[in-house]
């Protein structure tokens, strides 16, 4: 069943959790209106923070909440290649994956697509885990 | 820098885009964003953007783009 992801910026543009485990997510989105740019098609920064959000879900899932507290994660670098566009009424499915996990960084990767299978966007990131000095 | 009729007949989409995140922003705190382009071809652009935190002088993130020059008639 989808649930609102938990974070306000990612609600706020209007994704839901459709399914996360640790260190998987997948979410998605009815792009509408507010989500097109001056083109009319689909803005890039939908796509990229849908992507951000996946594989920061992910990781979430994999730390856990208490590990979550203790020391944040946050994105310190994203590698995109926006491959095709999408337009207002397309239903986006976005998966992230991590590829490493240490005690500093984790990496990921996600993949913007539409419910045909069409592939929109990839990305590759890198998260820092922010661990408190003292 | 292109111009508004090249715009319309042969607009520009994002290919490729590799952002570094600095530092954080909160709430309360104004950030600004400066673009320039690197240079601009007839089939892609490469360009820079770099994002500020007014609040304390930080950068917050900085970003290269490659976009490409779509020919009329792309689907």
């Amino acid at each position: 069943m989808p649930e609102p992801p938990g974070t306000p910026f990612t609600e706020f543009i209007g994704a839901m959790l459709d399914e996360a485990g640790e260190g998987y997510s997948r979410l998605t989105l009815t792009c509408g209106p507010d989500h097109l740019g001056l083109d009319g098609h689909v803005h890039g920064g939908i796509l990229t923070a849908l992507m951000d959000s996946s594989v920061g879900i992910a990781i979430s899932r994999l730390r856990g909440t208490e590990a979550r507290r203790r020391a944040p994660h946050a994105t310190i670098e994203m590698n995109t290649t926006f491959l095709a566009r999408a337009d207002e009424g397309d239903d986006l499915v976005v998966e992230g994956r991590i590829t490493l996990s240490t005690d500093a960084i984790v990496t990921g990767e996600s993949e913007v697509r539409l419910a045909s299978g069409k592939v929109l966007a990839r990305g590759r990131l890198t998260f820092a885990i922010i661990r408190r000095s003292g | 820098m292109r111009g508004l009729e090249a715009l319309q007949t042969t607009p520009h989409a994002t290919v490729d885009m590799n952002v570094s995140f600095l530092s954080g922003a909160v709430p309360g705190d104004v950030v600004e964003c400066e673009a320039k382009t690197l240079r601009v071809g007839r089939s892609v652009c490469f360009a820079e953007a770099e994002v500020r935190n007014r609040s304390n002088g930080r950068i917050v993130a900085k970003g290269r783009f490659t976009f490409a020059i779509l020919s009329r008639g792309y689907a």
